[in-house]
This record gives C-alpha cells, structure tokens and sequence, in this order.
C-alpha cells in the first residue's frame, strides 16, 4: 500500500490552497507587520498605501467587530496591534485590495511611528525581570538534595539549545467566502480547523455556527499550523464578512518567516548526580523557554518540557523547573516534538558532561541507566511496557555499538585532519495530548447506496499520511477494498469541536472513532442479516467486499448497502472516542498523562574536517517501536523524515535575532534545512513491533518521536571535536560549522561545565 | 512579443520581459501543478524544463530551471514544460519511482523533483546514480529525509539504462518518458522568428537569479537589456596561450567546459556553486556585476588572474585585470552602459584550487571562500594569484599575501609569514554568515589547505 494521495502529488495534480479557484472578484489581503520589536504606536501614516491604485481599504484594530485577541490558551494577542508592539513582524494593519500586486505595494508605503523601548531577546534575562508568562511549572519527585548528597559525582553546568523554522514547503494560506445568514465559508491550511472557527468567531463576534471552516490539505505544518495558521485565517474572515467579497491570503516567504514563531529555543541548568556504580541518583534541571512575545502554546510545550525532562532515563530524584520567559521575538510555538526534544538535549548534555569528566563513553552511562518496566517517571506514571532495553539490546546486537565505537575510536588516532564521531540517542516519548480534555476523536461514516464509503474525521492530512492509514482503518474494519473508501477533506461542519492534528495522535484518536463507526454500522447490518437469513450476527463476515454467512450465504458489500437502504436502514454513523484512564493533576504535577510511550535508539556517526569545520553526516542506525504499522511506507516515512529534520535542527538551521529583534535567518539563503547532501549518507532502520492497545490497530505513532534521534547527531559532532579538543566546551546547540571550527580553534570563553566529586 | 512553446501549447505575449516565468505559468495560464515555495530560487518547487532548439542539429536540449527567477523575456523560442506537460503520459517512469518508494508525503515540492529528474532523462549526462542525485541538488524536501528520493534516483537510473536502446528523444516517447508532441517541438520552435538579444536600453539582465531576488516587483516596471543567450552562443573557448569566457557563459557551461581539464576536481568545486537548476541560467558577467563581496565566480577568476573585457558596443573596449574591476562595496572600474562581454585566463602550467566553506555544504552562500593559483619553477614559486570571498567588502585579491609569495621557495616558515601577511589584508565583519572572529579563523585554515594540497608534492611540512 502506497500513500493514498501520491498519484496526485506526482501528476502535479493536488491542489494546495494558493492553487484552489479564486473568484475575480475576489479581495487580496497582506499583512503590514511592526518593523520595531518593542514599542508604543503613535501613527501609522497609510495616506500613500491607499493612494495606490486598486487598494480597497486598509484595515486596523478598530475595524474588528468582536474582540480583538486571538490567544488561545492565555488571552494575550490581539490580532492586530493597538497601542504596542512586541514584537518585529507582529501584524498592524491589514491592507485589502484588487490584486495581491497592489496590496503588496501599498503595504511597502505604509509609514509607522513607533517610539521604540527596550527590547529583550534572552530568556534569562527576562527570567530574571520577571517577565514570565504564565506561572513557574515544577516537577518533582523523591529528594534531590539527600539524592546529590549520596552522589559519589555531581556535575552541573549550563545548556543551551536554537529555535528552529519550520520550513513548511507551503507557506501560510487562507481563504474566506461571505456566506449567507451573516456566516463566513473558511478554507485554511491549518493543522486546527476548530481553533481557527472558535478564534474567528470571537473576533467577529459571531457564534461558532456561523464560521465554517475547511482544510483541503497541507503542504507541510509541522506545528506550524497549530495554533500560527489562525491568525491569517481570522484576517480573510474579517474581509469577507466586512465587504462581502471573498478574501485571499497567502504569505510570502519572507513574511511568513518574519511573522511566525518557530522551536522554542532554551537555555537550562542542570546538575546530575551519579553514585559510584554510575546509576543516576539525582538530576536537577531549570528550563528558561524563550517563548517569543506571546503566550501561544508555549505553556503547554514547556510542560512537556518537564515531562521529557529524563528521557528514557531511570532517575529517582528529580527537581526540574521550567518557565516560558517573555521576549521580543515572534511568539514561538508548536514544533515536531513540542519541547520534549529541548528538555532531552538538557538531559543528554548532563550525561555527556558526566561521561567526558569521568573518561568513559557516554553511551555506557545512557546503557546503565536505561528505564524499566516499574520505575516512575517525575510526574508520576510507572513505566509499563518498556521498550527502551530491547531497542537497546537490538542496536547493540544488530548495529554493533561497541565495535563501531572502537573503529571511530583508532581513526582518530591514526587520522589528523578527519575526526569520526558517533553518539547513540534512545528515546521515550509519551503518546497523548497532555491537556487531558485534548485526547478525543470523531468519525463520521457515510455508506452511499452504491457502497461506496466516505469517511470524514477531525485528522488534517499534512503529508504525514493520516488519510492512508484511515483509509486502511476503514477498508479492514468493514472488509471492503481501499479503492471504495474516500477520506473526505476535514470540515468544521461535519466534524466538530476537534483537536487538532497534533501530538502524534491523529490517527490514534481520529483512527479508533472510524473504526468504532464502522463497527457500529456493520452490527446494525448483522442485525438486518439476521432478521433476513437467520443464525447469530456473529456468523456473517465481512471481507474482500463482500459479505458471506451460515449455509453459504453470499452478497456484495454494494448490494447489503443499497438493500439496507430500501430496508430504511441509516447507512451512516457518527463516532466520537476518548482513551479511558488518563489524567493529569496540575497541582500536585502528578498523574497519568499519556496512553503510551514510544521508545527506540539511534545510532549517529559523523566525520568532521578539523581543519575547515565542515562534517558529513554518515550514518544512523534506528531501532524504533513501530508497533504493527498500519501503512510502512508512511511510518517509514515518517521516521527518516522526523529524523533529518532533527539532524538538521542540530546541525545547519540556526534561527537568529538581532539585538533589535530582527531576523538575521530571514530567508532561505540565510536559513538552511539539510538538502539531499547534508542528511545522513545512509540510514538504517529496524522496526520493532510490540503491541499496545491504545495504538490504533496495534500501529504506534511515529509522527513526533523519530525527530529526538537527530539529538544524537550534536553529540556524535561533539565526540569528533573531542579527538582534538579537550579543553572546556559549551554544550550549545546547533553545531553548525562555525561553532564547530571555533570549538576546535580557539580557546573558549563561554562558563566552563562545573564539576565536583564527592569525598567517598 | 514574447513567443515560445509551453508544454504542447504556443505562447505569443506582450507581458514584461522581466515577469518571472513562474508567475505568467500560474497566474497567466493557471498551471498550478509548479508551485512557490520561496521565490528565491532556493527550494526548487517551481522547477520547470527550458529546451532550447540547436538550429543545426534541430535536436532541442533540455534542462531544469527554477522559474521563479528566469525572466519571461528569456523564455523567447524555447520550450518550457511543466508538469502539466506530462499528462498525456502521466505517470511516467519517473513519477511512478516517486509514489512506489513513498518520496512524497506533503507533495509540495514534489513536482520540483519531478521535473528536475525530467532534465536528468533527457540529458546528455552520465546515466548514474549519483548523477541522478545532482541532478535534484536544487530541491529541498522537507518531508521525507531524502532517503526514499535517493532510492528513486537509483531507480530512475537503472529504469534509463535498462528501457533505453537509444538515448534519443524517440526512444524517451517510445517507452513514456515523454508525450509524443515533443517530437513536434523542434519544427515548431525553428518557425519562431529569432529576436536580437541586448537591445533597447536600461539595465542588463540575465538569468535574473540576483535581481528577480533583489528588486522583483521593481525590475517589471523598468526597461530592461535581456543578455541571456542561447547556449550555442555562450562560449568558452581556447584562444591562443589563453582561455576566452563570454560573460554570458552559465555555470553549468564552465563546470562542463573541457578548457579547465587542467583543474584537478573542476567539476566538484562548481557543484559548491548554487544548485544544477540555477547553474543552468546564472551567468558569468551577472555574477561579477553583482559584486557580491562573496560571488564564488569572482573569487574563482581573480584567483585565474583573468581580465575582463568591457564595452558599451564591442568586447574590447576596454580590458583590464579583474582585480581592479572592484572598487568598494558593489562599486565596480565600469561606466553607465558599459556590458561584461567576458573574460580572458591565461593558460600556463599551474595549479588551482577553490574552497568554499558555508552552513551547509551545498546550495548554499559562502561564509568565506578563497581560490589560490601558483605557477612553480624550480621548486620556487613563480608566480601567485590569490583571492578571498566574505572577508572585505569585495572580492578580494590578497595582493600582498600574493606578492610577498612570488619568487618564494615555498617552505613552513614562509607559509605562515604568508598566513600574517593575508590576515592584514583582509578586514572580516560579523553578519549571519558568520562572526568575523571565524571568518578570520576559516580563512587561515582554507589558506593552510591551499598550501597543503597545491604544494603536495613540494614535500614541505605545513
Ligand atoms: C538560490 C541561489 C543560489 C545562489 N548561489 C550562489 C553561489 O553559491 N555562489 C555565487 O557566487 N552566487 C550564487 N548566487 C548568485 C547568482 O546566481 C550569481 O550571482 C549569478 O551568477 C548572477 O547571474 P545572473 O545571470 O543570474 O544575473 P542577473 O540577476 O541577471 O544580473 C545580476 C547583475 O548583473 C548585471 N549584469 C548581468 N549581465 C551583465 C553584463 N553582461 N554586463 C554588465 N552587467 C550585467 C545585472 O544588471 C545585475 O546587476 C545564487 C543565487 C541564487 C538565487
Ligand atoms: S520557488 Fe523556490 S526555487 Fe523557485
Ligand atoms: S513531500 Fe513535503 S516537502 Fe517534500
């Protein structure tokens, strides 16, 4: 089985928003964005912008008719700045005109007067003006202090990690349609359908009912369509009700760069204490999230933060504190991921940090302390159904750590100018959305009289392929072959108050509805078979299209379909599921947030040029808990692709501000993904297959946890460096080729690593 | 008026010679299967074929573009096809490779891929799998991880080799790698009456990959000079005891041109530039009037010690060392009107080498880059042309460090005088390529290893 869309995709044939038809009479919209990172707006002179021809109207805050915010968890945004900007980029205007030609020049003649104020781009340095948004988040379990005091080694330093772009191919693109009964037809690229109706329906001030909103398809989200698509959505709804006109948006490159948050970059202490054995007794970390200059979503990634905060680690101590810090860059928001890489890259720098001070290979320490069925994770949950040893065990047997290791280890000697490296990266990663309320899906099953099937769900497909694993989902839930079944595209009127497609979990909640649908329409059909033919329900079976029973009874799929229908038998059904079983108590930071875990471990190996900096990526070597993958040329997808845009993410792509809060990275050729020649040489991948029941049919998720593994390419460039340089190194991600060369060449200045033993 | 062929449909237009082509294929002729992903010439999801017709061989050559930077105005004669172009026969070879080894998920950049692999079949090239690879070096896929696309590379170049008695256009129609119109292409393109390329007046353009990047919206609106050219009029050549480059001359056409035979790795080191669908229309003479302080061709000629030809109707107008056509930030020795014709290298039995180091080794902007050739006589070293990208506000020919080299037996100890000598000349400052701390640094280390590799068989310690 292929991805059902490919066909499409390779013909040129999938039409991508900017592509969909667009009336002529349609209003063309561009943003004016804030060119001052903090300040307080006197005027905004638009006499020449509206002097250019074809220009409808320019638009600003006083022009919303509902209320003018669109921050979803804390309400701190408004959708088009008023008195103060936070940040460059930040929307103030809108301008409406005839053609995207014209808006776009006329946003170019728009003067704004600011007077500028301070402005902050370090976390910590707002950390420590108490500029934090939301409150202090901490984790804890057990007693570090008695647990760093029975260390026979502590060691502390600091860690720092980048932001990073998500690079959808496609950028952001909306459409709206006035609609009757004072409603807007939305169509957006957005990875949350429901957040975009809910947040348009509050600036309009509309009821939800009003505002539908469709996704055809993405081309790439990432998390970058989360909760970053709805704005420009909102700002087209704003047009089209307003002048009854359709109303187009789609942002350029450089806008949409300079307008959207990205990763969170972190900067963090740790201290980690191990006793004499090298079991980790005590970890402590404090996290300053670089959260932009909005809430956003960065509350809920900096949780995950802490609950990723020990990886696939056994700790019985831990104190990790976390807090989103208000700068005065975009607000930065949902990644692949979702702070639980940032969280890992603090805990692998401890470890490496023990491992360098101590003279031993880091990846006997992360094999020391590797989880087990029955250990507990800080925030509670006891680990069942590990797998972190037996990805392990398998990289170990099939991938040959150790010999590898001492291959890398006598090139070194023997070579000057090229150092190998290698690293190992394991991972656990926790399955569910962790606001409890999140994790839910809904299908809507439609059988035609012809028995053909058409399936609508909350999933947004982004590329990651939920519609081909639906579409399993509902070929073998009703034995009917692919071909009949349609994913419908995802339509806040047919399915409503979604989640939206994030967490890895699309096609585990989305995926258990259609399949709990489908059962309920093939019992109400077992029902009219036996009414018809006799025996027990049970007794008839449906595969291969059709439907066969006791005495050899045999029929079409087609023809039960249009036989129930005479029989005035509903042919649809809806489905709503929730996993059972999770929960998660903000107060105490205890519970059971997540229905599973997805383990593995990666193998990195680089070869670094010492004289030059540069490095080749050679190798990765994956073990990954799959589960029993509904479509393998999607998961198989999905693990490389995760894991070179996390290769990437610690290696080329360094998102950078200015002190004046502009984007140095500001376009592509300052802004680089690993192209064909920077991901890995070659990548290996065994796919483990344990079951677990919250998976939808025993597939596991793959869309977030294969990124984690890139992890191990900062690490394995770190293990090369250190062939020459032994002196103190920062640990501070991406290692791109500048910090590598500067690592190798010159005395360092950033804080040495701290490092105490214990008096025995 | 603009006439050429768009996939199997001829195209006569009055648009602005400048438009760029992906904006008259989408919004003019709503083909929307080539879509944008950057505009910049950076992603590669806007590729499409240009196939200029040899007028003797009536054999048209293909190769892919990015046509969000090539000016309409260039397209003039030609064929271009999208994929649109290929429905007739769709899937064909190369898009059934693509779906069966799952190298599209979002689809966005896939009909880039598509078409890039396209240009591959049709070529001329070396039918292997590392071709196919180079041949989407100016594709970025954010999706995949590239590890199914590499599968497809090898795929297509076993498909070729195998389907393929004749590498000609009829035997790609025979087993559907392309539609049948395309035999119809040559004698339709030979009907459309030629124009004369560099007239009327205002300002040059070229390949258009430095201005539709730097003032797209502005160039449309002005008059422009079109001095592209078709390849058959872009020459390299041999003349006398040097080499002659018309301005006009692509990056492709240096990194295939057998006059640099005598750089060991020619082609590698141009492969450093920008990416195969920019190559094929970047230009020699836009690179150098661009005068980016980091043009990889303007650190590559200064290092050759060419000359440059400049005049406002003739080639020899005026001929003077490259080395002093910089004069300051984007201030060039070249009057109002005055056009790049080319450039003349002496030959001569030398060595050569250009590194280049940026954030990501391929299809990517210098963070420092430096070209070095010495001529050696009688273990000394006769004569040296070195130069210097990203550590000035020009390319810079270090003259000094040059200099203070000539007449040197070439040993440790003058390496490193050499090593202070170029630090002096040179003046780094820090931008997102790169603090100048590093820049200083990274020209130090590629200086070690021109001397290193340029002097290998001089035996001396570096
Ligand atoms: C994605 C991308 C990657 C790139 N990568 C690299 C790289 O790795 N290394 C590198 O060096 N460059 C790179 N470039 C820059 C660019 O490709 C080169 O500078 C190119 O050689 C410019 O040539 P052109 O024909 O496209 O110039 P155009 O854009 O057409 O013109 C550039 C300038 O030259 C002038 N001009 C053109 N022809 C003449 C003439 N005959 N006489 C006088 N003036 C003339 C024009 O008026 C204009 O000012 C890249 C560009 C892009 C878009
Ligand atoms: S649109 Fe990205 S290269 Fe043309
Ligand atoms: S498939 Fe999404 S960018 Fe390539």
């Amino acid at each position: 089985m292929t991805h059902w869309d490919a066909l499409s995709h390779v013909c040129g044939k999938t039409p991508y928003l900017d592509d969909l038809p667009f009336p002529a009479n349609g209003l063309h919209v561009v943003p004016f964005d804030s060119p001052v990172a903090h300040g307080h707006v006197r005027a905004l002179d638009i006499g020449a912008a509206l002097a250019v021809p074809g220009v409808v109207a320019i638009l600003t805050a006083r022009d919303i008719p509902g209320e003018n915010q669109i921050g979803g968890i804390i309400p701190d945004e408004p959708l088009l700045a008023d008195h103060t900007v936070e940040f460059r980029g930040q929307p103030l205007a809108l301008v409406v005109a005839e053609s995207n030609a014209a808006a776009t020049k006329a946003a170019g003649l728009i003067q704004a007067e600011i007077e500028a104020l301070p402005v902050c781009t370090d976390p910590r340095e707002a950390a420590a003006r108490g500029d934090i948004i939301g409150r202090v988040r901490t984790f804890e379990m057990g007693d570090v202090s008695a647990g760093f005091a029975s260390a026979k080694h502590v060691f502390s330093g600091r860690a720092e990690v980048g932001g990073q772009e998500h690079l959808y191919l496609e950028t952001q693109a909306t459409m709206a349609f006035p609609t009757m009964h004072d409603g807007v037809r939305i169509i957006s690229s957005t990875q949350g359908p429901t957040a975009v109706q809910r947040t348009t329906a509050r600036v309009l001030g509309l009821p939800m009912h009003a505002i539908e909103v469709e996704v055809t398809r993405l081309g790439g989200g990432f998390g970058g369509k989360e909760d970053q698509a709805t704005p420009w959505a909102v700002m087209v709804a704003l047009v089209a009700h307003r002048f009854k006109r359709p109303a187009k948006l789609v942002l350029d490159r450089l806008r949409d760069l300079r307008m959207t948050g990205k990763r969170h970059p972190y900067q963090a202490d740790y201290q980690i204490g191990l006793d004499a054995d090298l079991n980790i007794v005590a970890y402590q970390a404090t996290f300053f999230q670089n959260a932009g200059a909005h809430a956003d979503l960065s509350p809920a990634v900096l949780e995950r933060t802490l609950f990723h905060c020990t990886n696939a680690y056994r700790v019985p101590n831990v104190k990790a504190v976390a807090m989103s810090c208000k700068t005065h860059v975009p607000p930065n928001t949902a990644f692949r991921g979702f702070g639980g890489p940032q969280g890992m890259f603090v805990m692998e720098s401890a470890l490496c940090h023990a491992a360098e001070s101590l003279g031993i290979p880091t990846w006997q320490l992360q094999k020391k302390n590797l989880l087990r069925d029955g250990d507990v994770f800080a925030y509670g949950q006891t680990v069942s159904e590990s797998q972190a040893q037996t990805c392990w065990d398998r990289l170990e047997s099939d991938f040959q750590l150790a010999k590898r290791w001492q291959q890398v280890e006598q090139h070194n000697q023997t070579s000057n100018r090229y150092k190998r490296g290698l690293a190992v990266m394991p991972i656990c990663f926790g399955i569910s959305f962790t606001k409890t309320h999140m994790n839910q899906g809904s299908a809507l099953l439609h059988v035609y009289t012809d028995g053909s099937v058409l399936v609508s769900t909350g999933a947004v497909e982004m590329g990651q392929g939920v519609v081909s694993k639906l579409r399993a989902v509902a070929a073998s839930a009703l034995g009917v072959p692919a071909e009949r079944v349609k994913i419908e595209y995802t339509n806040t009127t047919r399915n409503a108050n979604t989640s939206p497609s994030a967490a890895s979990a699309t096609a585990d909640l989305n995926g258990k509805a259609l399949d709990l649908a489908c059962q309920r329409l093939i019992d109400r059909f077992r029902v009219l078979l036996v009414q018809d033919h006799g025996g027990k329900p049970q007794d008839y079976h449906f595969h291969e299209g059709k439907v066969t029973g006791p005495n050899g009874f045999e029929m079409t799929f087609d023809a039960l379909a249009l036989h129930a229908h005479f029989q005035r038998v509903s042919l649809s059904e809806q489905a709503f599921y929730s996993p059972h079983g999770l929960h998660f108590d903000l107060e105490k930071e205890k519970g059971h947030p997540f229905a599973y875990h997805v383990y593995g471990a990666a193998l990195v190996e680089t070869t670094l040029d010492s004289m030059l900096g540069t490095y080749s990526l050679d190798r990765v070597s994956v073990v990954h808990d799959l589960g029993r993958s509904l479509v393998p040329i999607v998961d198989q997808g999905q693990l490389e692709g995760g894991l070179v845009q996390g290769l990437g993410w610690m290696t080329c792509e360094e998102v950078a501000y200015d002190e004046s809060g502009r984007l140095r990275s500001h376009a592509l050729s300052t802004y680089k993904v690993p192209d064909l020649y920077a991901a890995p040489k070659e990548i290996e991948l065994i796919c483990l297959e344990s079951n677990h029941s919250y998976a939808i049919r025993g597939s596991k998720a793959v869309g977030e946890p294969p990124l984690m593994y890139g992890i191990g390419g900062y690490f394995a460039l770190r293990h090369a460096i250190r062939a020459q340089q032994k002196g103190p190194l920062a640990f501070h991600a991406p290692m791109t080729p500048e910090r590598a060369l500067l690592a190798l060449h010159t005395p360092v200045r950033e804080p040495a690593p701290q490092s105490v033993t214990n008096a025995p | 008026m603009i006439q050429f062929y768009l996939n199997d449909q001829r195209v006569e237009t009055d648009a602005a010679p400048a438009t760029p082509l992906l904006d008259f294929i989408r919004t003019h002729r709503d083909l929307v299967g080539t879509k944008a992903g950057c505009r910049e010439g950076d992603c590669g999801a806007c590729c499409v074929l240009l196939g200029y017709l040899d007028p003797q061989s009536k054999h048209v050559s293909y190769q892919s573009i990015t046509s969000c930077l090539f000016p309409l105005g260039n397209v003039h004669g030609t064929h271009v096809v999208t994929v649109e172009g290929l429905q007739e026969i769709a899937p064909n070879p190369v898009q059934t490779a693509m779906v069966t080894r799952g190298a599209t998920q979002c689809g966005f950049c896939t009909p880039g891929f598509v078409m890039s692999w396209m240009a591959f079949a049709l070529g001329d090239g070396a039918l292997t799998g590392q071709a196919a690879e180079q041949a989407i070096d100016g594709n970025i896929c954010r999706c995949t991880g590239y590890q199914s696309l590499k599968q497809v590379a090898q795929d297509l170049t076993a498909e070729l080799n195998r389907s393929l008695g004749q590498r000609d256009l009829s035997g790609l129609v025979s087993a559907c790698w392309v539609p049948a119109y395309f035999r119809d292409i040559p004698g339709q393109l030979a009907a459309i009456p030629a124009v004369s390329a560099g007239s009327g007046s205002g300002r040059f353009l070229a390949g258009g990959t430095d201005l539709l990047v730097q003032i797209p919206e502005q160039i449309q609106e002005e008059s422009v000079v079109l001095v592209h050219r078709q390849p058959g009029k872009r020459s390299i050549r041999e003349q006398g005891d040097s080499l002659w480059v018309d301005g006009s001359a692509t990056v492709t056409d240096l990194l295939n041109s057998p006059c640099f035979d005598w750089i060991p790795n020619w082609t590698d080191q141009l492969r450093l530039i920008s990416s195969t669908p920019i190559r094929n229309i970047a230009t020699v003479a836009g690179n150098l009037a661009n005068a980016s302080p980091i043009g990889d061709l303007s650190i590559l000629f200064l290092a050759m010690d060419a000359e440059i030809s400049v005049g406002i109707h003739e080639p020899d107008e005026r001929r003077f060392p490259l080395a002093d056509f910089f004069l300051d930030y984007k201030k060039l020795l070249l009057n109002p009107g005055e056009r790049i014709w080319g450039l003349t290298i002496p030959k001569g039995d030398s060595r050569f080498q250009f590194l280049k180091v940026s954030k990501r080794t391929y299809l990517d902007i210098a963070s420092v880059n430096s070209a070095m050739r010495i001529w050696l006589k009688d273990n000394h070293i006769q004569r040296v042309a070195l130069a210097a990208g990203g550590v000035a506000p020009v390319p810079l020919y270090l003259r000094e460090t040059s200099r203070f080299l000539e007449g040197k037996k070439p040993d440790a100890q003058i390496f490193e005088q050499a090593l202070a000598i170029a630090n002096r000349e040179i003046a780094p400052i820090s931008d997102v390529r790169g603090s100048a701390e590093y820049k200083r640094l990274l020209l130090t280390q590629q200086l070690k290893v021109h001397f290193e590799t340029l002097f290998r068989d001089e035996e001396v310690a570096v």
